[in-house]
C-alpha cells in the first residue's frame, strides 16, 4: 500500500493594504472588495509584488511575468463570482517539495448557521497559495514541512503572526496490487496540524476500507467536522474555469528586495557565536518576540553583544515600527544605545509620527554620554541620512 | 458662432463652469443611491454605493440636478433596450427603436441616446462601445449625429457596468463636433493643446489592400469576437448574479441557489445556461483563437503603419476614411476589429460621408491631435448646429434608465 499526500498552503501575507484596492487590511471594505458591478481591480500593491518576489526567490521559483486570471466558481463567500489568482504558466521550480507559490485576493468570510453573514473586512486580503508536489507518505513528513514553513514566514515578515495557514490536503491511495491510484479526494479548510492529523488518519482508513470500484469513481471534495471527528462529502471536485483578467497588464517580476534567512541558519548563528542566549531565547527570537529577549537584558555589554549577534545571524526582516516599540520597552539607557545601532545600521528614515518617540530615547543620552559622543552620533545621523538635516539640527539645538 | 464665443464655451467647460448643457448618461454607468440596472433585470433592484467617474466628473459642470430623468412618456421602455450594452444591430430587443426621421431601426445599445439626441431632449450623450455600440446609431442617422469613441483606458471608465471589460470604450455622441472635442478634454484629463498649420485633412485613400487583408482572416476574426464577448458576459453575469444576493444586508439565505427565473425572456439567459463543459471547451478554443489571430492583428496593424503613415502630413498617426453608408455584415465585422485594434473612431455628420477611423502611434497625444482635428479643421468648416434650434435649455443632467 502506498499513499500520497499533496498540500495546498495559504498564507494571510503581511502587508498594510488589501490587494487590489487601497483598503487597510482587516480594517475597512469599499466597492471593490465587494465586487459591485463597474469596479475594476486597482493595480496589485507594490509591497505584496515586493514579498511575493523575495518568496519566489527563496524558495526556488521562477517566472518572468505575474498575470492575474479569474477563476470562477459560485459561493456566497465570493461576491464576484470569481478569485483573481495568479496564472500557473510559464514558470519552473527547482524546489523538491513546493510546486507552485501563487498571490491571489482572499475571500470574504461567512458567518453563522441559517442566515449566512458575509464578512467583507477579509474580502480582497493578499493570500499567499504554497502548491506542493504529492510527494508527502506519513503525517510526520507533513508535520516537519508545516512547521519550518510557518517558522520561515513568521520570521521573516511575510505571514502574519496571529491568523492561522489554511491548508487543503488532496489524498490518493494505491492497494497492493493495483496498477493506478485511487480517485483523489481534497480536504479544505484545516486550520492546525492536529486537524490535518486526525482528517488525514481518517481519510486513509476510509479510503483502504473500499472497493476497487468505489476507488475508482469521481475525485471528491471533502470537508472536515471537529466536532465528530469524520469528514464528510460537500461535492464532486470540478473543473474550473479560468478567464485572463483584462484591463490588468502583466507585471514583470524581479528579484526580490529582500532576501529571507532560513530558520536553521539563524539557529545555528545564534547557537555557535555566543553563549549569550538559552535555547528558550533563541527560540522567541525566532517566533519574532526578540524585544521581550532585549527586555530582560540589564547592561549595556549584553546589548551590544545582542546586536552583533543580530547582525551575525542575518536578522534583517524586522520593521522600522518594532524596533522602536522594542526601544521603548527596554529601559531608557540601553534603548537608546539599541536603537542607535540599529538605526545607522538599517539606515531608516524616520517619519513624523516617530520623533516622540526619538525625543524620549535621546531625552537620557544626555546624562550617559558625553558631548563627543552625542556630536559624533548626531553627525552619523546626518551623514546616513538617518534624519532630514532640520531635524538633526532641532535635536541638536535641544541639547544645547 | 464665431470662433472667439466657441473658445468661451470651451473655457467654460474646462474650467468646470456651468453651461447650457443638457446631458444624458447611458444607464450603464454607475451613480451612488439611485438605480442602475444596464437594462437588465439580472440587476433589477441594485443600487450602487459610489458613483463612477464620469458622472462625478459630470456633475461638477452642473449647476442644477434634477436627479435622475425617467421618460414616462411611452416612447422608451426600459425592457426594449439591450442589456449590459450587448447587441450593437439592436436584434436583442423584443421592440425595437424606430427613429422618428425615417423608422427605421437606430441599432445599436446606445440607440437611446440617439434617440434622445434626435428628439432634442439632449445636446451630448455619454455612451459606450464595445462592437459598434454608439456608431450604429450615428451610421443609421442620416447624417444628423456624429460620435467620437476614442482609444482605450483614455477616458476613465470606472463604474461602467461591464459586458466585456477589454472592449468596452466610453463614448461621446451629440449633433456638433464642438461638444465631442470639448467633452472628450473634459472628461480624459488632456490638455487642451491647438495644433496649429495642420495641413489638408481628407487625404484620398485606396483601402482595397486592408480589406481584402481582412477579409481573409474574417472567419476567424469573427469567431475571436465571438468567443471572447460570449465568455466575458457568462462570466460577467455570474458576478451580477451574485449581487443579487449580496448587496443590501450582506446576508444570504442558507440555501444558496443562484435561481435563473428572474433571467427568463431575455437573451442572455441562453448565456447563463450555458452548461460547464460547454464553457470549457469554449475556453479552451478562445484560447487557441487568441495565440492564432496574434500575429494577424500584428500584420493588420503593421500595414496599417506602412501604407497609410501620413508622413507629408507630420500626422501623429493615420486617418482613413470609410465611403459607405448604411449597414452591412462587412460593416459590423469592420467596426469589432476596430475595438479589437483600438482605433479610435470618429463619425462624421453630412457633408462628410462615412466616418474616419485614426490610428494614432502609442506615444502620441490623442487629444492634440483631435484638437487638430475638430477644432482647427472640421469644426470650423462644418455647419454647426445654431444655439436657437435647441429648445430646451434647462440645466440639467439626468439618466436615461431606458439608454443602454
Amino acid at each position: 500500500m502506498s499513499v500520497k499526500i499533496g498540500l495546498e498552503i495559504h498564507c494571510p501575507l503581511l502587508v498594510n493594504r488589501k490587494l487590489f484596492c487601497n483598503c487597510i487590511r482587516n480594517n475597512s471594505f469599499c466597492e471593490i472588495c465587494k465586487g459591485e458591478p463597474g469596479t475594476y481591480p486597482l493595480l496589485p500593491s507594490e509591497e505584496a509584488i515586493e514579498k511575493y518576489c523575495s518568496v519566489l526567490d527563496y524558495y526556488g521559483i521562477t517566472m518572468e511575468k505575474l498575470v492575474f486570471e479569474r477563476k470562477h466558481y459560485l459561493y456566497p463567500d465570493l461576491p464576484k463570482g470569481y478569485q483573481l489568482t495568479t496564472r500557473r504558466k510559464k514558470y519552473s521550480s527547482t524546489n523538491e517539495i513546493i510546486e507552485f507559490i501563487a498571490l491571489e485576493e482572499d475571500p470574504a468570510a461567512i458567518k453563522g448557521t441559517k442566515i449566512l453573514k458575509i464578512d467583507y473586512t477579509r474580502s480582497g486580503n493578499a493570500l499567499l497559495e504554497f502548491v506542493t508536489k504529492p510527494c508527502f507518505k506519513t503525517f510526520s513528513d507533513i508535520e516537519e514541512f508545516y512547521n519550518k514553513l510557518e517558522e520561515e514566514l513568521i520570521l521573516n515578515q511575510i505571514k502574519v503572526k496571529n491568523e492561522p495557514l489554511r491548508c487543503d490536503v488532496n489524498i490518493t491511495v494505491r492497494k497492493e496490487g493495483q496498477d493506478k491510484d485511487s480517485k483523489r479526494i481534497e480536504i479544505k479548510n484545516l486550520h492546525s496540524l492536529t486537524n490535518i492529523k486526525k482528517s488525514v488518519t481518517h481519510q486513509i482508513k476510509r479510503l483502504l476500507s473500499l472497493d476497487e470500484k468505489e476507488l475508482k469513481g469521481p475525485d471528491e471534495t471533502r470537508s472536515y467536522d471537529e466536532a465528530t471527528d469524520t469528514t464528510t462529502f460537500s461535492r464532486k471536485k470540478e473543473t474550473y474555469v479560468f478567464l485572463k483578467q483584462v484591463n490588468l497588464s502583466a507585471t514583470n517580476l524581479k528579484p526580490g528586495n529582500r532576501k529571507l534567512v532560513s530558520v536553521c541558519l539563524i539557529r545555528e548563528n545564534l547557537k555557535n557565536k555566543y553563549n549569550l542566549l538559552s535555547q528558550e531565547e533563541i527560540e522567541r527570537i525566532i517566533q519574532g518576540n526578540w524585544y521581550e529577549v532585549v527586555e530582560k537584558m540589564e547592561n549595556l555589554y549584553q546589548v551590544r553583544k545582542f546586536i552583533h549577534l543580530l547582525k551575525y545571524a542575518e536578522i534583517n526582516s524586522y520593521t522600522r515600527t518594532e524596533i522602536i516599540t522594542a526601544s521603548s520597552l527596554c529601559f531608557q539607557n540601553i534603548s537608546f544605545y539599541f536603537l542607535k545601532n540599529l538605526l545607522i545600521f538599517k539606515s531608516f528614515t524616520l517619519e513624523k509620527r516617530e520623533e516622540v518617540k526619538i525625543e524620549q530615547v535621546t531625552s537620557s543620552m544626555k546624562n550617559i554620554f558625553g558631548r563627543i559622543e552625542q556630536k559624533r552620533f548626531l553627525l552619523d545621523l546626518e551623514k546616513r541620512y538617518v534624519l532630514p538635516l532640520e531635524e538633526v539640527s532641532r535635536v541638536y539645538t535641544f541639547y544645547k | 458662432m464665431n470662433n472667439e464665443e466657441k473658445r468661451e464655451i470651451i473655457c467654460k467647460v474646462l474650467e468646470g463652469l456651468p453651461i447650457d448643457y443638457s446631458i444624458g448618461i447611458k444607464n450603464a454607468y454607475v451613480s451612488r443611491a439611485y438605480p442602475s440596472t444596464g437594462s437588465s433585470p439580472v440587476l433589477k433592484e441594485y443600487i450602487p454605493s459610489y458613483s463612477s467617474e464620469i458622472y462625478k466628473k459630470l456633475s461638477k459642470i452642473v449647476s442644477y440636478k434634477e436627479g435622475k430623468y425617467h421618460y414616462k412618456n411611452g416612447l422608451i421602455i426600459p425592457e426594449e433596450c439591450d442589456e449590459f450594452c450587448r447587441g450593437s444591430s439592436g436584434i436583442f430587443n423584443s421592440k425595437k427603436l424606430f427613429s422618428p426621421i425615417d423608422y427605421s431601426i437606430i441599432g445599436g445599445s446606445s440607440s437611446g441616446a440617439a434617440m434622445n439626441l434626435l428628439l432634442n431632449k439632449t445636446d451630448v450623450s455619454i455612451c459606450s462601445d464595445t462592437g459598434g455600440s454608439s456608431r450604429f446609431p450615428v451610421l443609421l442617422s442620416k447624417g444628423i449625429l456624429c460620435s467620437f469613441k476614442p482609444g482605450r483606458e483614455k477616458i476613465d471608465k470606472n463604474g461602467l457596468i461591464e459586458y466585456v471589460g477589454d472592449l468596452d470604450t466610453p463614448s461621446i455622441m451629440s449633433k456638433n463636433f464642438l461638444n465631442l472635442r470639448n467633452f472628450y478634454h473634459f472628461l480624459s484629463d488632456e490638455k487642451f493643446e491647438e495644433v496649429e498649420n495642420v495641413p489638408n485633412l481628407v487625404p484620398k485613400f485606396d483601402n482595397r489592400e486592408v480589406d481584402e487583408f481582412l477579409l481573409k482572416h474574417k472567419c476567424i476574426m469573427k469567431e475571436f469576437y465571438k468567443l471572447k464577448s460570449t465568455l466575458y458576459c457568462w462570466s460577467n453575469i455570474r458576478r451580477y448574479d451574485g449581487r443579487r444576493f449580496g448587496v443590501y444586508d450582506n446576508t444570504y439565505p442558507s440555501d444558496f441557489k443562484p435561481c435563473p427565473e428572474f433571467l427568463k425572456k431575455c437573451e442572455i439567459e441562453r448565456i447563463y445556461n450555458l452548461k460547464k463543459k460547454e464553457v470549457v471547451s469554449m475556453e479552451v478554443r478562445y484560447k487557441i483563437v487568441r495565440k492564432k489571430i496574434k500575429p494577424i492583428l500584428e500584420q493588420i496593424t503593421g500595414i496599417l503603419r506602412n501604407r497609410y503613415y501620413l508622413r507629408i502630413l507630420k500626422f501623429p498617426g493615420i486617418i482613413f476614411p470609410e465611403n459607405s453608408n448604411g449597414m452591412s455584415d462587412d460593416r459590423q465585422y469592420f467596426l469589432e476589429l476596430e475595438n479589437i485594434l483600438d482605433l479610435p473612431c470618429i463619425l462624421l455628420p453630412s457633408k462628410y460621408p462615412g466616418y474616419y477611423n485614426l490610428f494614432v502611434g502609442p506615444k502620441n497625444s490623442q487629444g492634440k491631435l483631435l484638437s487638430s482635428l475638430f477644432y482647427e479643421k472640421l469644426a470650423a468648416k462644418l455647419p454647426i448646429w445654431k444655439t436657437d434650434e435647441i429648445p430646451v435649455k434647462k440645466i440639467l443632467l439626468f439618466k436615461e434608465t431606458d439608454v443602454c
